[in-house]
């Protein structure tokens, strides 16, 4: 009887999936209907919760009703999740995505195609972003928040060391050497950020991996953004100039905390986190943030992270739900609590704890200027995310000196392609 | 009482034996405790404390700010969570035993067609690891309605193959036919046979079926995450991890819940350990 019931469930998905329109209807005029939105957002102390800020839109709207669940596993876990309750029918309305998933998840036939409502919302949000949650011209949501990459730096020891403060590429390499001259390291390579912390600084270089004409994907690492990343590292990394560690390791936070590394390429979502990690600490007041220092000819930057909310397939009532979604979405302040760096245009109030850490800067100005000149050709493939052990394989062989950093951008070349053949892709020779 | 006094001498271990064993089984205590250990000392610190201070010494005290955190991580729910463990656990617990028992009651001593078939069924599902099952078995109870209830946990805990396996050795080992054949010649059904006689025979041994399912079923992550999307209902290996998968958690406060909801298992191991003594030695002195 299970099995006959779970089976009536999948033909009753495949049959109503195609029609999305026209089960609007399924709300009777004076009924409420309920949204549901399935997220990853830390909801932690001292953050506006999810559930307040959605209580708000509720009120206002009590005819569509919605209900957020925050999903407690990784990001790759509720890809699972979101596949199964898409083939049992029971999938959430809207749900967080990663932006590197979003094709993947689009070739899959997860997502439903919103293009047409999202017309009168992307306007609201950055373009690059948008640009993100666009595969083959449809759009199947909206960005809620975005990783460009910035510089961190402690002013004080960059002061007291006689350093400048680095606005081009190579800049920062004689900023880097002088550093480590003096002991210390102002920058960090970190193999475990190989696949979006490097190929970010390649779009910020001006490459684009990742192309799709006539249906057919092309992948080409051989430009000269990506050659430029990868002679700037190769030189830091054979003058033992910048140090070597992972970002999620003990051994960075310890560099940070005694103040051996003083200064970082990381996203922008990390400033909250780098001042987490040195709270309490001398460096409290002493860092501060700066665009990333030019790889190219203009002042750009590459994505490292972010993620939009997207439509799931078989979503009975787009239209509203991507009303709310835009809504929630442009709730920039209570957004920013949870530490995001919010897609959407409008000015981001830096909160106080953060503003004390980097000695009174208004941090969330720069970053929303970073979030202005993102790049707006680098895009992800489908199966994206299977590049990374290979990329970071290449990255740990990288840092250890045994290889050349060029190597891990032809890794990311060779498993992409394998990633796109093996999901049955077409791939331009 | 104390066996040593009571020992003959020729039976006694030499001192070396002695030595040794004690070594071995100090080496084994500081082992196993080592961890519990630097997870008490751990959630009492801060995370700066954390990356700069010595592991196994306490640095600043942060308990009640880790505490804090905890509470307003889990959005007030963290007891909450231990409480949905404890309930999951217990019930799949007392209806896995059961189920198990008379599973491997049924396949040691009646005989039926495809027995064989069976057994070496069961001993397949002890193969089968349980994360393999997770998404069918959520696909399988959406279509009977029961995702997002505290049944699409409790239900799929209960099967065990391996509680089976061990109700089967169990029953071989310790329920002697002349006894079943002496209740049925004093006209014992079958039914009553089995609860008044068989289980109180087996009762150490689902002492220790029953603990295996109930670790088995507040350690079972996957499931949970599938089935279950409401606060309320999450068990706390759940809620924990959901501070653990964002890029900086509090990891005091994360350790401090880990700390927290082990002691609800600590105390229940204690209490049924001495049950859980003679469950292993059963059978292993029969005349």
């Amino acid at each position: 009887m299970g099995i006959a019931a779970a089976a009536t469930m999948l033909f009753g998905v495949t049959a109503c999936s195609t029609g999305p329109a026209t089960s609007g209807e399924e709300a009777g005029p004076n009924e409420s209907i309920t949204i549901d939105y399935l997220h990853r957002l830390p909801d932690g102390e001292g953050m506006t919760k999810v559930a307040d800020i959605i209580a708000e839109w509720n009120t206002a709207h009590p005819d569509v009703q919605v209900t957020a669940t925050k999903f407690d596993g990784k990001a790759a876990e509720m890809l699972t999740k979101l596949k199964a309750d898409v083939k049992a029918g029971s999938v959430s309305c809207l749900a967080q995505l990663g932006y590197s998933e979003v094709p993947t998840m689009y070739t899959e036939g997860m997502l439903e195609n919103v293009t047409d409502l999202a017309q009168g919302y992307v306007d609201n949000f950055s373009a690059g972003a948008v640009a993100l949650m666009t595969v083959n011209g449809e759009t199947v949501g909206l960005p809620q928040d975005t990783g460009p990459l910035v510089y961190y730096y402690n002013a004080a020891e960059f002061e007291r060391l006689g350093l400048t403060v680095p606005t081009t590429a190579d800049e920062l390499a004689a900023a880097t050497t002088a550093a480590a001259a003096a002991g210390k390291y102002a920058v960090a390579f970190q193999p475990d950020e190989a696949q979006y912390w490097l190929s970010g600084q390649t779009a910020a270089a001006g490459a684009a991996w990742f192309t799709a004409e006539d249906g057919k994907w092309s992948v080409d690492v051989s430009d000269a953004g990506t050659a430029k990343v990868a002679s700037f590292w190769q030189g830091l990394i054979d003058t033992k100039s910048t140090l070597v560690a992972n970002r999620w390791g003990d051994e960075f936070k310890q560099a940070l905390v005694d103040q051996t590394l003083i200064g970082t390429i990381g996203a922008a979502w990390e400033a909250p986190l780098l001042a987490g990690d040195m709270a309490g600490s001398a460096n409290e007041g002493q860092w501060a943030v700066v665009e990333l220092p030019t790889f190219g000819a203009t002042q750009m930057t590459g994505p490292d992270g972010g993620s939009g909310v997207a439509v799931m397939k078989g979503c009975a009532h787009p239209a509203e739900a991507m009303d709310f979604n835009n809504w929630f979405n442009t709730q920039i302040d209570p957004l920013v609590s949870q530490g995001l760096v919010v897609a959407a245009k409008g000015a981001m109030t830096t909160p106080d704890s953060i503003k004390s850490f980097y000695g009174g800067q208004d941090v969330f100005s720069v970053l929303a200027a970073a979030n202005e000149s993102l790049s707006p050709d680098f895009i992800y493939i489908p199966g994206f995310p299977a590049v990374n052990g290979d990329m970071v394989k290449a990255a740990d062989a990288a840092g250890q000196g045994t290889a050349p950093v060029m190597d891990i951008f032809t890794a990311a070349q060779t498993s992409a392609i394998a990633a796109l053949t093996s999901a049955g892709l077409p791939v331009a020779k | 009482m104390a066996p040593t006094t009571q020992t003959p001498p020729s039976l006694r271990p030499s001192p070396a034996t002695l030595a040794i064993t004690r070594i071995v089984l100090i080496a084994a205590a500081v082992l196993f405790l080592a961890p519990v250990y630097w997870l008490i000392v751990s959630s009492t610190k801060s995370n700066p404390d954390l990356i700069s201070s010595n592991g196994l010494l306490f640095a600043g005290n942060n308990i009640v700010e880790n505490y804090t955190a905890l509470m307003s991580w889990t959005q007030g729910n963290f007891w909450r969570w231990v409480g949905n463990s404890m309930l999951y656990s217990t019930v799949a617990g007392v209806l896995g035993t059961l189920v198990s028992v008379s599973a491997g009651y049924a396949l040691a001593k009646f005989r039926m067609p495809g027995k064989a078939g069976i057994q070496l069924a069961i001993l397949g599902g002890l193969l089968m690891p349980i994360a393999l099952l997770t998404v069918p078995l959520y696909i399988f109870f959406n279509g009977l309605g029961l995702t997002n209830t505290i049944w699409a946990v409790i239900i799929p805990s209960c099967v065990s193959p391996f509680g089976v396996f061990l109700g089967r050795m169990f029953v071989d080992a310790g329920v002697p036919d002349e006894l079943l054949e002496a209740s049925r010649l004093d006209g014992s059904g079958e039914v009553r046979t089995f609860f008044t006689l068989v289980l109180r025979l087996l009762a150490p041994a689902m002492v220790t079926i029953f603990l295996f399912i109930f670790v088995a079923t507040w350690n079972n992550f996957l499931l949970p995450l599938m089935m279950l999307n409401s606060a309320e209902l999450k068990p706390v290996t759940l809620g924990l991890y959901g501070m653990m998968s964002y890029f900086s958690p509090q990891y005091g406060a994360v350790l401090q819940g880990a700390l927290l909801s082990v002691i609800p298992l600590v105390v229940l191991f204690f209490v049924l350990q001495r049950y859980w003594q003679s469950g292993l030695t059963a059978g292993a002195v029969k005349g």
